[in-house]
């Protein structure tokens, strides 16, 4: 998204809360993230990266998948009579899932942004469920690490950034506490979403979500074929900490 | 209202991430360093060359979206006889990023097809809006080590 979007999405936000009443509230947020990034389908391809047909007998390390990550977020939200409405960023990148070879690590890393409105209510001041709308992208970075070299280029055939992006759901659980105008929060929520293809690495002439998906079978790399193409779904669960600053908010007084 | 004038907003998100980084790119270059690091056939470096101030490269792209562009260079070809990258940028005539502008990209395009061949792809190391380094390996084809690594260190600039 560029900066001149965001500009406007916050823009937009804080005019709709110029109109408020004055019994509505105003905070913002910010917290570190922990995330299981569920990508079951990159296992299939994680099993067949690993028949030494492929990887050969000499591998120090078979690859194995990582899920799990770590990240942030921040946002804001406005609150009127327990409603609460909100606008969130967060990114979560996983540790990185790799084989070691005697020439070097083979890595893939997932990367995950959000972009999310949230609509939530908040019980005894204390408890907010809520439920978002998210655009949320997917990267798959593939690199290889020639001992501290790392390159993304076309030395090896699956290197590039793979990526895209979908619109989600996400339901959550967030419990905060107000200390006058500030707080800790601890959020959960569980995203859901179809499943989509990653694509888009190498391609000079198209958009980064049409051509050269990443595969399930590393033998077809390249192949551009969309029916042997890695097709993951959006179902993540995350858990989240942070600090919340109560700009004017009833639950501060 | 708020929410669906908010979700159009947001439907531009994520597309834009290689074309943000073209228009950062394009321009004029002086390729002020090239190092080529050679290593032996257990990938350990044994020697590197330096050679300095070989010339121009211009990148250019059209505002109409696409992924591409073209680019026409002034470089030292006896200077850079020894470079892969050099002979890369020869048999190529358009360029373009990959996503998340990590990947530089060369191609070459059958006008009469309209088909698009991917060349080469180069590790982008940095890119600002004054500088940009790029970086490409070669691996040895019989062990699979690194066999040799290039390094184009490109400053903003006509001279």
């Amino acid at each position: 998204m560029s900066t001149s979007n965001k500009l406007y999405a916050l823009l937009i936000f804080l005019c709709s809360t110029a109109t408020a009443s004055a019994q509505d509230g105003f905070s913002v947020f910010a917290g570190g993230t922990a995330s299981r990034l569920r990508f079951p389908d990159f296992q299939q391809f994680v099993d067949k990266y690993n028949d030494p047909a492929y990887i050969g007998t000499d591998v120090e390390k078979p690859l194995s998948f990582q899920p799990f990550g770590f990240g942030y977020e921040a946002g804001l939200y406005w609150r009127g009579a327990g409603v609460t409405m909100g606008l969130g960023y967060s990114k979560t990148k996983t540790l990185p899932s790799y084989a070691t070879l005697p020439e070097g690590d083979r890595c893939f890393q997932f990367s995950n942004w959000n972009y999310s409105i949230l609509f939530g209510y908040h019980i005894a001041k204390i408890i907010m469920p809520y439920a978002t709308f998210a655009f949320s992208a997917c990267h798959i970075d593939a690199y290889f690490d020639y001992h501290g070299v790392k390159s993304y280029g076309s030395d090896k055939v699956l290197n590039g950034v793979y990526t895209s992006w979908k619109g989600i759901g996400t339901i959550g659980l967030r419990f905060e506490k107000c200390f006058g105008r500030w707080g800790p929060y601890v959020d959960f929520n569980y995203a859901f979403g179809k499943k989509v293809y990653l694509g888009g690495s190498f391609d000079l002439t198209t958009n980064s979500t049409e051509d050269d998906f990443f595969p399930t079978d590393p033998n077809a790399a390249g192949t551009y074929d969309v029916d042997g193409a890695l097709h993951e779904s959006y179902r993540n669960m995350r858990l989240s900490a942070g600090v919340v600053i109560y700009i004017f908010d009833p639950l501060a007084e | 209202m708020l929410p669906a004038l908010l979700l159009v907003i947001l439907s531009s998100c994520f597309k834009d991430e290689p074309k943000k980084e073209m228009r950062k790119a394009a321009g004029s270059w002086r390729v002020e360093l090239v190092t080529i690091h050679n290593n032996d056939s257990l990938g350990n470096e044994i020697t590197s060359t330096e050679i300095s101030e070989v010339g121009m490269l211009l990148l250019t792209h059209d505002d109409e979206f696409m992924y591409e562009g073209t680019f026409s260079y002034s470089l030292d070809g006896n200077a850079l006889s020894g470079s892969s990258m050099y002979s890369l940028f020869s048999a190529s005539d358009i360029w373009g990023f990959g996503v998340d502008g990590k990947t530089f990209n060369l191609g070459s395009n059958d006008g009469s097809t309209g088909y698009t061949t991917h060349v080469a792809g180069f590790t982008v190391l940095k890119l600002t809006r004054r500088k940009m380094e790029l970086q490409y390996v070669h691996v040895h084809p019989v062990t699979g080590n690194l066999d040799y690594r290039e390094e184009w260190l490109l400053k903003r600039g006509t001279h």
